[in-house]
């Protein structure tokens, strides 16, 4: 009897209790590495043949977006399965959802974005407000898209980045993140992960996001893209993005190139502290950056006997450096200044907190007021090291 | 009642306590602190914790006069027996209200971000049946599973937090100060309300045997919520600012998605918060559902508790069942902490001991 009673109880609940509607084998599941979002341009349609979207890309009303989704072949990854290492996927539609939708009826697996690690917007729906503030929603509101992520800009589009195949890392979206990582030490590219976009863009609605290029089969993340008032409006290169990292305070390493005398001297940054202040002084306000760094001289000239392991010359070429480098920032903030009028430093943030009483006076016409504000840059370049000959 | 599984020590009422006043208010509580004040949020906060800790210490005082007693008990001695029934009874009634919105909350919560999928009903239900279960055994199991969980709560909550301390930017706490004092006075029960479940010493104290501990662990438990709190809202506020806190609708959360752990071995860490975070769900839910079934049995002159632990189940399902979406959730709430914590959790207490005090001065029938 007491045998009949716990089978009974066995199969009631084993029948009742079980059950998962959220149940997805993992070899089932599309992990998702790297979106790429563009906007839609119906000559696109017709040109790109070969993939199945020709048909229903006549119809523009309906067509906003163009998706392309790239997932790794995880069999191929772990070194058991055959055929390509990765899958893309490409699909058009109104919204994001919306597609995601019509790229399931493609896919017969699960697609799954808490592995996401990349998303790359194209520069024509990166300039459009509506649809970039829409993209951005979409993208904060999923509870599965996480704030570490990195969101880029290409110049071009964003599914030529997911086309391209590199040759050392089979998975985009890890590439993508390593390159990040890797790119950091150079600082030529802007540190700025998702949650960072967001937080700028709601505090000041300027936010700068990494650029994102691309060849046949090799990406490069250099530069940046300016975003201001939720859309595009310009880019910064290279060394541009660099002193804006160091107003930023984000430098873990970079060079920085001296002109002392005849030579080109190569200063490599080991440690930067930067310290912003915005503060008002004869009824002008003024930005300051006091940024103190650490260097290594890392080349001289070869058979100049004497001149490195001098401090005399050391401070010289510190004090040439400090000089260069400032003029170099000052002109970097006033670029930012005349050509995107954008408060990138976000400058009325400090303000905000540090002097309460001037930011009531400026708060509501700061989009006029920061680009004629004054900026004074103070850098302190110390040479630690020469290496290891004179 | 006197079963020998009827007694806790008062440091398992702390921890009860402890468990039971961490709830689903945790997760919005950056964002309402930061709406009303800005950055100023922590000293509402703080001065919502020495309102708790005063209330704390008050029923503390309150149920020292009446040991072993339970609160229909005490208030039937105070105001008459009538009047007792029906105290007790909107008691019952404001516990299964609590145990409702926890139960509402927690199911939207792991739909959202775990299950999304699974019909919330049978999130519900499963979380209720659990519940349910453990109300049914008594007040030593629950003490002793608030033993369990509360240390695995803190320990892990803290270990969470640690990746996120670097990239605090306590500035986004200036400027301190500027916000006007109306508005800080306003928000005080923001503060305050953040501690619901407090009012369960009145409830748990009856068995307590070293009845003069109560208010040493009261403390010591308003001490250590409002530590947590305090260490929440400073970890999301600083790392995200005041606008995007309150952009989120659960910031305490979402924090947790901008943490990798080194070498980003783990990603999203939240799915970790929120499995601990269930369990401190599930520890109020349990704490309030005991206590409603409790009083309701005694209401109803019963000697036994748990034969009324299951009619209740339906009803808190129902409640929970009430509100369309979330925003209408979020306005019941505010309902209810606006009308009815008041009541139990600042006027019963205080009310109580004065009538006690006046009859004891009277001379004649003491409480006891």
């Amino acid at each position: 009897m007491r045998k009949w009673r716990m089978l009974c109880i066995g199969i009631i609940s084993s029948l009742l209790i079980t059950g998962c509607w959220d149940k997805v084998e993992i070899e089932k599941r599309a992990f998702v590495a790297l979106i790429g979002i563009d906007k839609f341009d119906s000559k696109d349609g017709k040109k790109n043949k070969d993939s199945d979207k020709t048909k229903e890309s006549q119809d523009i009303s309906r067509n906003k977006y163009v998706i392309t989704i790239a997932y790794p072949n995880t069999g191929v990854i772990a070194g058991k399965g055959e055929g390509e290492s990765k899958y893309i996927y490409a699909s058009v539609g109104q919204n994001i959802r919306d597609i995601l939708g019509s790229l399931n009826n493609r896919i017969a697996r699960v697609m799954f974005f808490r592995h996401t690690k990349a998303i790359v917007l194209g520069k024509a729906l990166a300039s459009d407000e509506k649809m970039l503030r829409e993209v951005l929603d979409a993208i904060e509101r999923s509870p599965e898209i996480g704030r570490k992520i990195n969101l880029m800009i290409t110049p071009g589009e964003a599914k030529e980045i997911l086309n391209t195949s590199t040759k050392d890392e089979p998975v985009l979206g890890l590439f993508i993140r390593e390159l990040m990582e890797q790119s950091k030490r150079s600082a030529r590219m802007a540190d700025a992960d998702f949650g960072y976009i967001l937080r700028s863009l709601h505090e000041s609605k300027v936010a700068i996001t990494p650029r994102i290029l691309s060849s046949k089969d090799q990406f490069k993340i250099a530069g940046s893209a300016v975003l201001k008032n939720f859309k595009m409006v310009g880019e910064l290169g290279e060394l541009e993005t660099r002193n804006v990292m160091f107003m930023f305070d984000k430098i873990q390493s970079t060079v920085i190139n001296v002109k002392v005398d005849d030579l080109i001297i190569p200063i490599g940054m080991t440690d930067s502290k930067t310290k912003m202040k915005v503060f008002e002084k004869d009824g002008e306000l003024y930005t300051s950056f006091d940024i103190e760094a650490e260097g290594d001289l890392e080349q001289h000239m070869f058979e100049v006997k004497g001149q490195p392991l001098d401090n005399k010359y050391i401070q010289k070429v510190e004090k040439i450096a400090s000089k260069t480098f400032e003029k170099q920032i000052e002109a970097t903030y006033k670029k930012i200044q005349k050509d995107f009028g954008a408060d990138l430093v976000q400058a009325g943030e400090y303000l905000r907190k540090h002097e309460p009483d001037t930011w009531k006076k400026v708060e509501k016409d700061w989009d006029e007021i920061f680009p004629t504000t004054k900026v004074k840059v103070n850098v302190a370049i110390k040479i630690r090291r020469i290496g290891v000959t004179q | 009642m006197e079963r020998n599984n009827d007694q806790i020590s008062s440091v398992q009422l702390g921890m009860i306590l402890s468990v039971t006043i961490i709830g689903v208010g945790i997760l919005t509580l950056p964002r309402v602190l930061t709406e009303a004040v800005g950055p100023d949020g922590w000293i509402v906060l703080l001065i919502g914790g020495f309102m708790t800790l005063v209330i704390g210490i008050l029923m503390a005082k309150l149920v020292k006069k009446f040991p072993q007693k339970s609160i229909e008990q005490i208030s039937s001695s105070l105001i008459g027996k009538f009047l007792g029934k029906i105290i007790s009874i909107g008691f019952c009634i404001y516990l299964i209200i609590l145990a409702a919105i926890e139960t509402r909350i927690c199911g939207e919560i792991v739909k959202a971000y775990l299950l999304l999928h699974t019909p919330i009903e049978i999130l519900m239900i499963t979380l209720l049946f659990t519940a349910s279960y453990l109300a049914r055994s008594g007040i030593e199991p629950i003490a002793r599973m608030a033993q369990i969980i509360f240390p695995m709560v803190i320990v892990i909550a803290i270990g969470m937090i640690l990746p996120v301390i670097p990239e605090i930017d306590l500035s986004n706490f200036l400027p301190v100060f500027k916000t006007p004092l109306v508005k800080i006075l306003k928000a005080i029960p923001i503060g305050f309300f953040s501690f619901i479940g407090i009012e369960l010493i009145l409830i748990f104290s009856q068995f307590v045997i070293d009845k003069k501990n109560i208010k040493k662990h009261a403390c010591l438990t308003v001490g250590m919520v409002l530590a947590i709190y305090m260490c929440i809202l400073i970890v999301t506020v600083g790392r995200f600012g005041i606008i995007e806190t309150t952009h989120t609708i659960w910031p305490s959360l979402e924090i947790f998605k901008t943490v990798d752990l080194p070498g980003a071995f783990i990603e999203n860490i939240e799915i970790f918060i929120i499995a601990i975070w269930i369990f401190s769900v599930f520890m109020t839910l349990a704490g309030a559902y005991f206590g409603a079934s409790l009083l309701l049995s005694g209401a109803l002159g019963s000697k036994e508790q748990n034969y009324f632990v299951l009619p209740i189940l339906p009803l808190i399902y129902y409640l929970a069942l009430i509100p369309d979406n979330i925003a209408q959730a979020g306005d019941y709430m505010d309902k209810f902490s606006n009308y009815l914590v008041p009541v139990y959790v600042i006027l019963l207490p205080i009310l109580f001991l004065i009538i006690s005090v006046l009859k004891k001065s009277k001379g004649g029938k003491t409480g006891a």
